[in-house]
């Protein structure tokens, strides 16, 4: 009973006390953006309201409601100048730090994120030297806040390896919850060019789109900027932040804007002449019949067939009209428009000439 | 004479083992059952190739002591350069204000001490900020392409031919031997007349490349047929004159008999060649040589592009300097600002400022890097003065083994960390040190399949920890069964490959503990597992392409199992590919999240898309037009302020071009009708209307102008206007200038970008 009645009457004569003294140290935090991770504990500010340099040590003691004690960080000495300071980073760097043998302090040891809870920050600050009497030896001030960790910024469209014909593509991404109202989003797209990784690309390279300020998690593709080229790789990335700190980047996706399908390499001896006999050679039509002949005779329609070898020599229905002139032809077919051609089989090409004479030449069918 | 046909034969069927045919069944003349029988292996052919390139080098060793000419006399030389520039105008980004942001490139390529070394410099600036950065990097394909081409230049690909034994020799030999048989039968015919003209048609051998036609001209030329029929008339006068009983000069009959003989007799050879020239073909002879000649050929470009001959050469016979040497076992060496990737849980996506260098040998490697992370280097983050990025001092080692069944390797990696604002940039403070160990692991199944298997387990350390401490506690920390399953995560995936299906699949599991902390990778998420699958499918000969890709992820940063976010990602695509590029797509796209508390489950935000795409294009005349048109119908809901929104969009895309010669006419519109509840103007309706014209000005300068309208419901209404050019002053210079400007017709609210925007862009190379 006695000893409630001395804390009871310490506490009147401090709180007499710190009316009496004009000067104190007040510890400016805010929990919602720095109250995080471990790291940014040190982002609170400390403002000193005295006249002269202080010389203080800091302990800042992290609870959570359900286990009590999780860490504790207890710095070195450092100065307080008078106004506003941010903690000494080399004494928060140098600090001792200890974690509670429980989930919260295991995990927070690890990666220095707070897992989900409800936390209580307290500020202590032990004045070690001061020149002025009105600072008190002792602060303490607590900050109470329940911590949500924001889930990844995850990009949906333009999927990541993407071959898309749309040069204006729209952008659409899963943002990172629970989120705060007052956060935005930053789009950037860059061209990844040769042998570059998308991740360099995004960092160093003239972005195309730089656009912040988005208030939801789409974004049209912006209308003051020139369309993206064909063939070209893009790299693109989302980050989320709140006034002046990034919360997330989301990974680095790419895509590559494709209309036109490349030519495939052809066959090197393009053109193969159609004999009166056959010779023994095997020419692999890749996708494309190519064959020449001279004609002695006059313009008119090819007559022509091409017969399946493997099959029951049947003649191949579909296939085009073609006219030849008198000297030189050449003819080019595409074979797999033809749809009836069959991979690594063989097929015979006649072509009959006006007095009856036959042509012949033998092929493989290859897939382009 | 069995033996000399036993000896041919031999080596006649020297790449034809299989074929065991009996002596007398080697026919005079080639017969088209005896070709077809001999057929060539390349394997063995390359086999020949390689040991003749590798016995003419040995022959030849010294020509090739000096690979690099002029190295003494100027040991750096500078190979080519190039400058970049260009500069954005805009206020699209994190000022209020327009800025104007600017990036430089210098990149140049040089070789020092014979070795090919690219030196790049970056640089870029906003208002109140600049940041530059150094790269110099190890060009290890050139090194190695300098080489090979020494070595090519050294072997002369006709000798080498010659060199490797024709399996067509005895066939070739025979059918010479039969034509020279024949042929000497007709002389003997000829009472030895033709013993000249046999010798003028020269090397038999020839024959086989000879065109008949040629041979025919050469010997029943019009002017010897003219000849020979004028001396034939000749040669009747006088044999009537005689019959006649008059006088007649004998010699010069004589001489007219003789010669006539020998026509005949030529046209009596020419028939043969040319029968026996027709037996070579119709049998298959020629086509068959020809064969041998193509698959020879083929055979010693591809020797010449393998690489494992060609470094074997280089290090067997060329003298090269200790430090050459060296480079050919370094895959890479980079110094400066470099991105590093291995795997996702060792390194992946780490930008680092230091020095990273891979060595490589017999399917060993080692990989050591070291140096300062860049995370929020790049400039554009600048105006994000109180993020707190956790930089960090990253030093590692990774060993590893490759071989056909598959690959090992073993990471070990530590990470000083430390925090800084863009403020304080460049100033570190480590608070903290992570050691990272991972081992992957890759299995290759059957043909086409894969698996690969990761795990790695991080600890970390304070400074000044009150229990345990400095790097001898790490360790033990990291070997010690404490707390294993919160600071260890895993991988795994398996893909595979079905062709004659043209299927491929993978999946994948993975797993991050919430107390896993790897600085080598930025995106990991601790706390985070997940799976996936992946699945592609062609039909109907490639031209219709069906894939599936679907992901869950679950986030648990609660002490309990039951309190987490689940995402769920699917892609489901329908490719049908036409005829030059032109294409028709669908693609089904849901996301959505959700937030689980014990049994209560809510879908917090969803988006899903219907899309389908189609690329058209026709040629009529000498234009061309396209048509790429794209419709999608779209849901999402979202949370502002706390409050749900969502809205239903029906969208279009259009882009219409048409190619008159060098004219290029355009008509872009996208459109978004919106049913939007929520009275939310970010998702209202909106009209962009693009119409342009590309154009080509004194072959120098190509430009492309455009007018605009665009329109958001509620929000604005503008027109606008588009120019750019595109200057080719010579070979080595461009420049491009682009430029938007906009007009308000109607603004209800604060627009995301300014209403001018300029680029501009040049590139110089300077050698």
């Amino acid at each position: 009973m006695a000893t409630k009645l001395l804390i009871k009457i310490y506490i009147a004569l401090l709180v007499t006390i710190s009316f009496q003294a004009k000067a104190h140290i007040n510890v400016q935090f805010a929990p919602a953006r720095d109250g995080k991770t471990l790291q940014s504990l040190s982002l609170a500010q400390l403002v000193n309201s005295s006249q002269s340099v202080l010389q203080v040590r800091m302990t800042i003691k992290i609870n959570e409601t359900s286990v009590r004690e999780v860490a504790a960080i207890k710095t070195p000495g450092f100065l307080l100048q008078p106004g506003s300071n941010y903690i000494d980073r080399r004494a928060f760097a140098n600090a001792s730090f200890s974690f509670s043998q429980n989930y919260f302090g295991n995990a927070i040891r690890q990666t220095g994120n707070f897992p989900e809870g409800e936390y209580e920050y307290c500020f202590e600050i032990e004045v070690v030297e001061s020149k002025d009497p009105g600072i008190l030896p002792f602060y303490e001030q607590c900050f109470t806040y329940s911590v949500q960790p924001l889930t990844p910024l995850l990009l949906i469209n333009p999927v990541e390896g993407d071959e898309t014909c749309n040069k204006r593509p729209n952008f659409i991404w899963q943002p990172p919850l629970p989120l705060s109202p007052d956060a935005r989003f930053r789009l950037v797209l860059a061209e990844i060019k040769d042998k570059q990784d998308p991740i360099e690309a995004i960092t160093f390279n003239t972005p195309l789109i730089n656009q912040s300020q988005i208030v939801i998690n789409t974004l049209a593709f912006p209308v003051n900027i020139p369309e993206l080229k064909e063939g070209v790789r893009y790299a693109w990335q989302v980050t989320v932040y709140s006034d002046k700190t990034i919360l997330r980047k989301s990974e680095v996706w790419e895509f590559t804007i494709k209309c036109r399908e490349e030519k495939k390499k052809e066959d090197n001896d393009s053109y193969r002449e159609v004999k009166e006999v056959l010779d023994g050679q095997v020419y692999y039509a890749y996708g494309k019949l190519r064959f020449f002949f001279n004609n002695p005779y006059n313009t008119g329609k090819l007559n022509y067939n091409v017969y399946s070898l493997s099959d029951r020599q049947e003649s191949i229905k579909r296939m085009p009209q073609l006219q030849m002139v008198n000297g030189y032809n050449q003819f080019e077919i595409d074979l797999s428009e033809i749809g009836e051609f069959k991979n690594g089989k063989d097929y015979l090409l006649k072509v009959w000439l006006a007095d009856n004479k036959l042509l012949q030449l033998r092929f493989v069918f290859k897939e382009m | 004479m069995k033996f000399y046909l036993l000896v041919l034969f031999s080596t006649c069927c020297f790449f034809a083992k299989s074929q065991v045919l009996p002596i007398d069944s080697i026919p005079k003349t080639p017969t088209a059952s005896i070709v077809h029988s001999i057929d060539f292996n390349p394997l063995e052919i390359e086999g020949r190739i390689q040991k003749a390139i590798l016995d003419s080098f040995l022959a030849a060793k010294h020509i090739l002591t000096q690979p690099f000419a002029n190295l003494y006399q100027s040991p750096i030389q500078l190979k080519n350069g190039q400058a970049n520039y260009s500069g954005t105008y805009d206020n699209a980004s994190f000022f209020d204000k327009p800025a104007y942001l600017q990036f430089a490139h210098l990149a140049s390529a040089w070789t020092v001490g014979g070795i090919p070394m690219q030196i790049a410099y970056k640089a870029s600036s906003w208002p109140d900020a600049f940041d530059g950065n150094i790269r110099v990097e190890y060009q290890r394909e050139g090194y190695l392409n300098q080489l090979k081409n020494q070595l090519s230049r050294k072997i002369d690909p006709k000798t080498l031919l010659a060199s490797i034994p024709d399996p067509l020799v005895a066939l070739k030999t025979n059918a010479q031997r039969a034509l020279s048989n024949e042929l000497n039968q007709i002389n003997d015919q000829y009472k030895n007349l033709l013993g000249q003209k046999i010798t003028d048609v020269g090397p038999l051998h020839d024959l086989f490349s000879q065109n008949i036609t040629t041979v025919r001209e050469k010997f029943l030329g019009q002017g010897i047929l003219q000849t020979f029929s004028e001396q034939q008339n000749l040669f009747e006068q006088l044999r009537t004159k005689a019959n006649l009983g008059e006088d007649i000069d004998t010699t010069q009959f004589n001489q007219l008999k003789k010669n006539i003989l020998q026509i005949e007799g030529t046209k009596k050879i020419i028939e043969v060649i040319e029968t026996h020239k027709k037996n070579w073909e119709v049998s298959g002879l020629l086509a068959k040589m020809k064969q041998w000649d193509e698959l020879k050929t083929s055979q010693f470009e591809q020797v010449m592009r393998s690489p494992s001959l060609l470094s074997n050469l280089v290090k067997e016979q060329l003298n090269l300097s200790s430090l050459q040497k060296l480079f050919l076992k370094i895959n890479k060496l980079r110094l400066g600002v470099n991105s590093l990737s291995s795997s996702p849980l060792s390194v992946q996506n780490y930008l680092n400022n230091g020095a990273v260098a891979e060595f490589m040998n017999k399917g060993k490697s080692a990989m050591l890097f070291i140096g300062k992370s860049r995370e929020g280097s790049s400039i554009l983050d600048m105006p994000f003065s109180n993020t707190l990025f956790s930089n960090s001092v990253g030093k590692g080692l990774q060993m590893g083994k490759q071989s056909k069944a598959g690959s090992f390797q073993f990471s070990a990696m530590s990470f000083a960390q430390g925090f800084q604002t863009i403020i304080n940039k460049g100033d570190f403070e480590k608070y903290k040190g992570s050691l990272v160990t991972s081992i992957a692991k890759e299995f290759v199944l059957g043909s086409h399949g894969q698996i690969s298997t990761e795990i790695s387990r991080s600890v970390s350390q304070y400074n000044n920890a009150s229990t345990g401490n400095g790097e001898t506690a790490g360790l033990l920390q990291l070997f010690s069964l404490n707390n294993l399953a919160s600071n260890t995560s895993f991988r795994l995936a398996y893909r595979d490959e079905l062709p004659h299906l043209d299927l491929t699949y993978q999946m994948h599991v993975k797993k991050t503990a919430l107390g896993y902390d790897n600085p080598g990778n930025p995106f990991l998420n601790s706390g985070s597992r997940e799976a996936g699958l992946a699945l592609r499918k062609h039909f109907m000969k490639k031209t219709l392409l069906f894939s599936i890709r679907s992901e869950i992820k679950e986030f648990n940063y609660s002490a309990t199992a039951d309190q987490k976010w689940r995402n769920m990602y699917s892609v489901i695509d329908v490719k049908w590919k036409l005829r030059k590029g032109q294409f028709f797509s669908l693609r089904y796209l849901p996301n959505s999240m959700i937030r689980i508390s014990g049994t209560q489950k809510q879908k917090v935000t969803f988006f899903d898309q219907l899309s389908a795409d189609g690329n058209f294009s026709k040629k009529i005349g000498s234009s061309y037009y396209n048509n790429y048109l794209s419709l999608f119908y779209q849901r999402n809901h979202y949370i502002v302020d706390g409050a749900n929104l969502g809205s239903s969009t029906l969208g279009m895309i259009t882009n219409q071009t048409v190619a008159i010669k060098k004219l290029l006419l355009y008509w872009n519109t996208q459109y978004n009708h919106s049913a939007n509840h929520s009275q939310f103007v970010y998702f209202n309706s909106s009209i962009n209307s693009e119409l342009g014209t590309s154009f080509g000005l004194f072959k120098k300068i190509s430009a492309t102008t455009s007018l605009s309208y665009n329109t958001i419901q509620q929000w604005y209404q503008q027109i606008g206007v588009r120019q750019t050019i595109s200057l080719r002053l010579d070979e080595g210079f461009d420049l491009n200038m682009f430029i938007d400007a906009r007009k308000n017709l109607k603004l209800y609210q604060p627009l995301l970008f300014g209403l001018i925007r300029g680029e501009v862009s040049a590139r110089y190379i300077l050698k």
